[in-house]
């Protein structure tokens, strides 16, 4: 019994070992416990941070188109770039405001030491938007930590096609054309204009010439100039709704503008490369024609300046919003804004004629547009780097001229500028000095006794004219017989003049101008204007004389460009031709012209 | 005694060792639940990604052809069961109002064991003065995801319908208190104005009371003090450029304002085939040249512009240049 009083050894070894056990799963479970304790704080920081990264990705691409490449994760063909770094003191662009320091942060800045990497790895999409990969890489406790994140993003490529409210209906385009150009009626386009590429040189025409029409129909959108413009005439503070409603007016009438004239891009273009196509046409109906092409290319040149007026004043409203804003918020979007606009400034520096009163447009757009980036700059360096990343990106497309690059707008608006530029330089009539044409006396027997009528009846008998002006003399017109007119010089300019004039009722036409002469109404001299009656002196193969109309019109070298009738022995019919080539063909003297407003009775 | 002492050793080691096993079986179940609140977060913000993922390739595909083309003309577009990032989606994109160029997107993500619903309604911007944006959100919200089946439609957009209703019913009080609120000095008084102090506290225990508010700074850009043409003047001058007569909506009603018959004609300068008496009113349903294409009386003629008063053109009442032999237009 003795033997019973303590524990045998086997007991308590038996009571040891599963006491040890237990210890042991204990301690290691706490071991693991802590681990895993400290692994999910790691991971958890990890997903915050990853969060973070997309957060900012987000704000970036909401502002900036190029926000990817602005942020360095891919290049300028938006091929990835290695992106690999740690978060602490400001390595990354990611968490420099504020940067992860041993100072500040002390507990997280011991945990990012421990190899703690941020790695993105981007990839373009089919599609045009971007793809990234945003991993955390860290050596935890338990291994090696990962956690990532996955997340499109918008990208760099953003086209539009213009869609005009003021696009004339094609269904009622061609109908139109043919009643109001050409008035006629019940006739298709192609019975009155044969050629498929004069055709199309007249719808261009027409599309142009009738939206801008539609344009200006529209009350609402007309009256809305004359609003903001006593809007912004009165005194209101920046933040105040109608300082905004202004602003939005003059962009409301840039946008409306711009979509208009963007979508008349192709029949500008159309009319620039194939305008001589419509020489083919007969004079009346290329008149009309090219009546209304000049109409059209004035209109978008009055288009282009309304445009350029209105993004100017917006960019400079919006400048003042954005200066008086204080909600983040809403200053980048009046960045957003301030920026499209400046940017179309900048790209249409050259075609700013009529836009600023004085001084030189370009130096003008320039300066503020750097001002306009400096003071970004500066006031947005503590408070939001997007921002500045954008601004200094900005800078780089300005300086390598890369706007027109980078922003599809910008180059169609310079397109668009340079060729309303270049139809403007070729618009038909280049002489200001020429009048619109009198379409009345187009096809009739005899001018309608005006100067522009006398004109326009003449060019009538031209080849390709009607020629149904009629020789009463004869009873001829050249239209049915190109000699009608030979040697009746006189009866051709009285002709014009539907015999109004008592000086041209002589039996030659050096009788008229001796007639003339008594009258003190000869001037001599090279610019005779559209109209005039002109004369050269007997000759001894011509004892007559010869009368002729001047166009009003000059050559390249400044010589006066007139029309005359022919002669047996000269040619037939009706001729444009410089005053020297009609010297040279009647061998006489030129003797000088008549302003016809001093003759007309 | 003896017996019973030496009792004692095997209930106390059992003691010990249930006792280290619940605590190390707990020590478990909170690591788990560590670890599913984790799973829990991140899954809400894999799904955000993913919806916000989803949308964007739905924004790509809408710039990839014009507003005219886009794949949910007409009819709402449905990709069912579709795998992106590691997650599982169901999109729906429909058009809203046409008119305001407004659509929706629904995304109903399942990521795990989670299963959200988020609904963008977007405004596309048509006009190319927007260049570097090619949509607007007017409204973005997580919802609950039984909302996406079809049949529900009329019910989440009504949802969303109050919630844009109300911010615009409540705007201006919202810009009135805000206002207001700007007027306080401290951050403490912002607080009691709003009502959000605790109970039991007063804005003096508010960390940081004492200091007054900086006023907001400001940027230092400069308005444009270099004088500009008006724009009015430049309309001015297209408006001489384009012909009054083309800026006329035709067809309308028009009145003679001859003060004798004025002529109905079979074409500009045609055969007189009528007359409309002095303040007659007819319809004007084109033009051609210099003449209004008009019916009065159920005659379909020409009378000319300069005796047809129109909305939008003041007739000129003088006898126009006619062709020689042409009688007068009145």
């Amino acid at each position: 019994m003795t033997k019973r009083k303590g524990f045998t050894l086997l007991e308590i070894t038996i009571g040891m070992f599963i006491l040890g056990g237990v210890l042991v799963i204990y301690l290691q479970s706490m071991q693991s416990s802590r681990k895993k304790n400290e692994f999910y704080s790691e991971h958890f920081i990890a997903s915050i941070m990853a969060a973070k990264v997309v957060e900012s990705c987000f704000q970036e691409t909401d502002i900036n188109l190029y926000g990817i490449e602005a942020l360095g994760l891919v290049d300028e063909s938006g091929s990835s770039l290695d992106f690999n770094t740690p978060v602490t003191d400001g390595q990354t662009v990611f968490f420099k405001t504020p940067e992860i320091t041993e100072e500040k942060h002390p507990h997280l800045y011991s945990m990012f030491s421990k190899d703690f990497m941020l790695n993105i790895e981007s990839e373009k999409a089919a599609k045009q938007h971007f793809t990234l990969n945003t991993a955390f890489a860290w050596k935890a406790a338990t291994g090696a930590g990962k956690f990532n994140f996955t997340c499109n993003f918008p990208g760099s490529v953003l086209r539009k096609e213009p869609l005009s409210t003021f696009a004339f209906p094609e269904d009622k385009l061609e109908k139109k054309l043919v009643e109001r150009f050409f008035e006629e009626k019940n006739k298709n386009l192609g019975a009155i204009i044969s050629s498929p590429g004069a055709r199309e040189v007249a719808l261009a025409t027409g599309r142009i010439y009738f939206s801008t029409s539609s344009l200006l129909a529209d009350k609402p959108f007309t009256e809305s100039f004359a609003t903001a413009e006593k809007l912004s005439g009165e005194p209101h503070a920046p933040t105040s709704a109608k300082y905004y409603q202004a602003t939005e007016m003059y962009f409301n009438i840039a946008r409306e503008v711009l979509d208009l004239i963007l979508y008349l891009k192709p029949e500008l273009e159309r009319i620039n490369r194939d305008r001589s196509m419509i020489d083919s046409m007969n004079l009346r109906n290329k008149t009309r024609l090219e009546v209304f092409i000049r109409r059209s290319g004035q209109a978008l040149d009055k288009l282009r300046q309304i445009f350029l007026i209105s993004v100017n004043e917006a960019a400079s409203r919006y400048r003042e919003q954005m200066k008086y804003s204080t909600s983040l918020r809403n200053q980048r979007l009046m960045i957003e804004k301030c920026l499209s606009m400046h940017r179309l400034m900048i790209v249409s520096a050259d075609f700013c004629d009529g836009v600023f009163v004085s001084g030189d447009a370009r130096s003008i757009i320039r300066a503020e547009y750097s001002r306009m980036l400096a003071t970004t700059e500066k006031f947005f360096a503590d408070k939001d780097q997007s921002i500045m990343r954008l601004a200094a990106q900005e800078r780089k497309f300005v300086q390598n001229n890369q706007l027109k690059e980078r922003y599809f707008v910008c180059d169609l608006v310079f397109q668009l500028f340079a060729d309303i530029a270049r139809l403007k330089d070729n618009l038909p009539d280049p002489d200001p000095g020429v009048p619109d044409p009198d379409l009345t006396v187009i096809g009739q027997a005899s001018g309608n006794g005006t100067a522009v009528g006398a004109t326009t009846w003449a060019q009538d008998q031209l080849n390709g004219g009607s020629g149904k002006g009629l020789n009463v003399n004869n009873g001829k017109m050249v239209s049915e017989d190109p000699t009608a007119w030979n040697d009746w010089c006189l009866a051709f300019v009285n002709t014009a003049y539907n015999r109004v004039i008592p000086e041209l009722a002589y039996e030659s036409a050096i009788e008229s101008y001796n007639a003339m002469k008594s009258a003190g109404k000869i001037v001599t001299g090279n610019r005779p204007p559209a109209g005039a009656i002109m004369y050269t002196e007997a000759s001894s193969t011509n004892p007559y004389g010869h009368i002729f109309i001047a166009t009003g019109k000059t050559n390249e070298n400044g010589e006066p460009i007139i029309i005359t009738s022919g002669s047996a022995s000269t040619f037939d019919g009706v001729r444009e031709m410089t005053l020297n080539q009609m010297i040279n063909l009647t061998s006489g003297r030129y003797l000088g012209y008549v302003v016809p407003e001093q003759v007309i009775r | 005694m003896k017996n019973g002492k030496s009792g004692y050793i095997f209930p106390l080691i059992l003691m010990a060792t249930l006792s280290i096993g619940f605590f190390t079986m707990t020590l478990v179940q909170l690591q788990s639940s560590h670890h599913d609140q984790l799973q829990h977060l991140n899954n809400y913000q894999h799904s955000l990604n993913l919806a916000y993922s989803v949308n964007v390739e739905v924004l790509s595909e809408l710039r990839e052809k014009q507003w005219e083309e886009r794949f949910f003309k007409d009819k709402p577009v449905y990709r069912m069961n579709q795998k992106l990032f590691g997650g599982t989606y169901d999109l729906c994109v429909e058009d809203y109002d046409t008119s305001n160029y407004t659509f929706n997107v629904k995304i109903r993500t399942i990521v795990g064991e989670r299963k959200s619903l988020f609904y963008w309604r977007q405004r596309y911007i048509p006009n190319m003065l927007d260049f570097t944006r090619l949509s607007f959100t007017v409204a973005f919200g997580e919802y609950d995801p039984e909302l996406f089946e079809p049949a529900r439609k009329s019910e989440i957009d009504k949802i969303v319908d109050d919630k844009l209703k109300n911010a615009v019913d409540n705007y201006e009080e919202a810009v009135k208190i805000a206002e207001n609120l700007k007027k306080e000095p401290t951050l403490g008084a912002i607080i009691e104005k709003l009502g959000a102090l605790p109970q039991g506290t007063d804005r003096s225990m508010i960390k940081g009371e004492s200091q007054i508010r900086p006023s907001a700074p400001i940027l230092g850009t400069q308005a444009s003090n270099q004088p500009k043409t008006k724009v009015t003047d430049a309309l001015n001058d297209l408006t001489s450029i384009v012909d009054p007569i083309d800026r006329l909506d035709l067809p309308s009603t028009g009145n003679s304002v001859c003060n004798s018959n004025l002529m109905i004609r079979s074409e500009p300068w045609g055969t007189v085939i009528g007359t409309i008496p002095p303040g007659a009113t007819c319809e004007v349903l084109g033009l051609q040249g210099d003449f209004f294409e008009i019916t009065y009386s159920g005659k379909n003629g020409y009378s000319h512009i300069n005796w047809v008063a129109v909305p939008g053109h003041t007739p000129a009442r003088v006898e126009p240049p006619r062709p020689p032999g042409a009688p007068p237009a009145w």
